[in-house]
């Protein structure tokens, strides 16, 4: 079981990783 | 169908054409830069603003830097609002004590994605979660930025059909706050007072207790609703102040607060039609956007209406009189306010659907199946009919750049649109766009229906937290309405299906992210290119996008192109539920806790 710290730090950084995936994705549709 | 309930609607549709052009000239003036009656009032306060965020609103930005901004800028308000969900027992306004342990992690994480994407679609129950603080600053700012970011970026879009060999698309931080500025707090400050009238609730004092006739004790929740409700209904997101949403007294008294809130969710996006229009000057192009989604709209109300008030025929095979009468609406009125009846709840729910906005004032799930997959096809088809504030306008500009990108292919030239050629590039972010709407709603539901993880893994807690409600082709609807829902931005529930474990508000909230960005940003690519662009002078060879053919196509393009992306499922769901009830099947209440 996961606790609620390291909870909060997993929803965050996926939250930050799309984010990246979608500055990614902001290139790649600048080079398409 | 009743005189009344038709006139109602004509009577709505009416008072949205006539608010088209003068709403939609004072943001054509807002955002090219010019004076408006609000300037002698605002202007000082949007210096302030750029002096405080130093932001220098002459500097225009490429379309990367454009999306760049937009992006951030979410990333900020998401995060923002997960804190203070997180830490709401530490913050003040907040009477009944909420704690932040109130909202687990993964609950948090998909309500602040929900408001942060202007999807609000609500998993938790407000009333009994969110302080006010929460509700103020966590939760309704996002009305007013997301909303505001919707229409920047169909700006950022129009300019780059306006503009001619330019580099840039505008600047989303001045974009940002002039929408937020001279459009949505004024607008809401107004529609905030009229619901007041009406009875809606503004105060900040704690619950009320009361003892019922029967002699039991009963909690009425408070809170600064009509604040809330005005936002929520003015900048397409949707999300109640309480649970029952549009349904609830406190947030919609009345029947002519009613009127007044489906007048609000297309007001700004109808008029969006007509800034379209000023900004690559020739209104008459506006217009034929306007009249294709007029179109739409009244298709989909044509369907839910007679749907709705003809009722169940089991029930009338039964004795159960279903016509409409002096002293009964008659018809399907489960789930259905008594106060405003099967016109004014059909008509809510193909507005709230064809826009963005997802607020509801009948239960969706509780229609008769015909009636409720048009809000499903609304939702799948982009929420172009009108739209949500911005992504209305631009979902439905992708459809301009397929539509005739086809009828291009059709007589063998080049496509044009606007005076600009639609070339390989466009046409690749239009169906990236489109393609990225339909994977995820398609992909996430039958994720959702087919995926069972252990019982006990994190993911999935012990306990009847996730509940399809209905088998059969009922509980597929609710799982394809809550993907649609999520990923169209849209928010509103089909009721049947309650998600709240980490799988449910995970999936859900990636599924809104998606749905936001990995929709905006190509549509932002395509407006990049197209400023870039020399103007193609008018020949006889130029398929004229202004007159009735030009329309009648568009609409065929959007209904064919959601006929061929979701009819297979629709057939699964709705279609085949519409059949069998009309042979005498319906399909049980299941037990809560026997699916999760």
């Amino acid at each position: 079981m996961l606790n609620a710290v390291a909870k909060d730090l997993f929803f965050v950084l996926i939250t930050v990783l799309f984010f990246v995936i979608a500055w990614a994705y902001v290139r790649g549709c600048d080079r398409l | 169908m009743t005189s009344m309930g038709l006139l109602q609607i004509l009577l709505f549709f009416l008072i949205i054409l006539a608010l088209t052009k003068p709403v939609g000239a004072f943001m054509a003036r807002l955002f090219e830069g010019e004076r408006t009656f609000l300037h002698p009032v605002v202007r000082p306060l949007e210096r302030l603003v750029y002096k405080i965020c130093s932001v220098d609103e002459t500097a225009e930005q490429h379309w990367t830097h454009y999306a760049g901004s937009l992006l951030a800028f979410s990333l900020a308000g998401i995060l923002l609002t997960y804190l203070i969900l997180r830490i709401q027992g530490m913050l003040p306004f907040n009477p009944q004590g909420f704690l932040g342990k109130l909202w687990t992690p993964d609950l948090a994480f998909n309500t602040a994605v929900s408001f942060g994407t202007n999807t609000n679609w609500q998993v938790y129950t407000p009333e009994a979660t969110a302080s006010y603080f929460a509700q103020m600053v966590g939760l309704a700012v996002h009305n007013f930025t997301s909303a505001a970011a919707g229409i920047a970026t169909a700006i950022a879009v129009v300019r780059g059909f306006s503009r001619r060999s330019a580099d840039s698309i505008g600047n989303f931080w001045v974009d940002l706050t002039r929408a937020t500025l001279y459009l949505l707090i004024p607008l809401s400050l107004v529609a905030a007072l009229v619901l007041v009238s009406q009875g809606c609730i503004q105060n900040f004092r704690a619950y009320d207790k009361v003892a019922t006739l029967e002699g039991g004790a009963q909690t009425i929740a408070q809170g600064p609703t009509a604040s809330q409700e005005a936002i929520k209904m003015l900048g397409t997101n949707g999300g109640g102040f309480f649970n029952a949403n549009s349904a609830h007294p406190f947030e919609n008294p009345t029947p002519f607060s009613n009127f007044l809130q489906v007048l609000f969710i297309f007001v700004i996006p109808a008029g969006l039609t007509y800034t379209f229009g000023k900004m690559v000057k020739d209104t008459r192009q506006g217009w034929a956007l306007f009249a294709a989604m007029s179109i739409v709209f009244f298709a989909g109300v044509f369907v839910v209406y007679p749907a709705e008030q003809s009722g169940n025929p089991n029930l009338t095979k039964l004795g159960v009189e279903d016509a409409a009468t002096a002293t009964q609406a008659g018809g399907n009125m489960e789930g259905k306010e008594v106060r405003f009846g099967i016109p004014a709840s059909a008509l809510f729910a193909v507005v709230t659907t064809d826009a963005s906005c997802g607020a509801v004032n009948s239960m969706h799930d509780s229609f008769t199946p015909l009636g409720g997959m048009v809000p499903m096809v609304n939702i799948q088809l982009g929420e172009v009919i009108f739209g949500g504030v911005g992504a209305g306008l631009y979902g439905m500009l992708m459809y301009a750049i397929l539509a005739v990108f086809i009828a291009g292919l059709m007589v063998g030239r080049t496509p044009e649109y606007l005076g600009k050629k639609i070339e390989q590039k466009e046409v690749k972010m239009a169906m990236l766009a489109m393609l990225i709407l339909a994977a995820s709603i398609l992909l996430f539901a039958a994720g959702g229906i087919v995926v069972h993880l252990s019982k006990n893994a994190w993911i999935n807690p012990p306990g009847a937290a996730a509940i399809l409600t209905n088998n059969g082709p009922h509980g597929l609807s609710e799982m394809l309405y809550a993907y649609s829902s999520a990923t169209g931005n849209n928010g509103s529930a089909f009721g049947g299906f309650s998600g709240n474990t980490p799988f449910f508000n995970t999936t859900m909230g990636y599924a809104m992210l998606i749905g936001r960005f990995l929709m905006m940003i190509p549509l932002l690519a395509a407006a990049g290119s197209l400023a870039r662009k020399k103007m193609v002078p008018v020949s006889a060879g130029t398929f004229p996008t202004h007159g009735a053919l030009f329309v009648g196509w568009l609409v065929g393009v959007i209904l064919i192109v959601g006929a061929l992306t979701f009819f297979p499922a629709l057939c699964l769901g709705p279609i085949v539920e519409h059949f069998l009830m009309n042979g005498g099947k319906l399909f049980s209440f299941l037990i809560p806790g026997v699916w999760s």
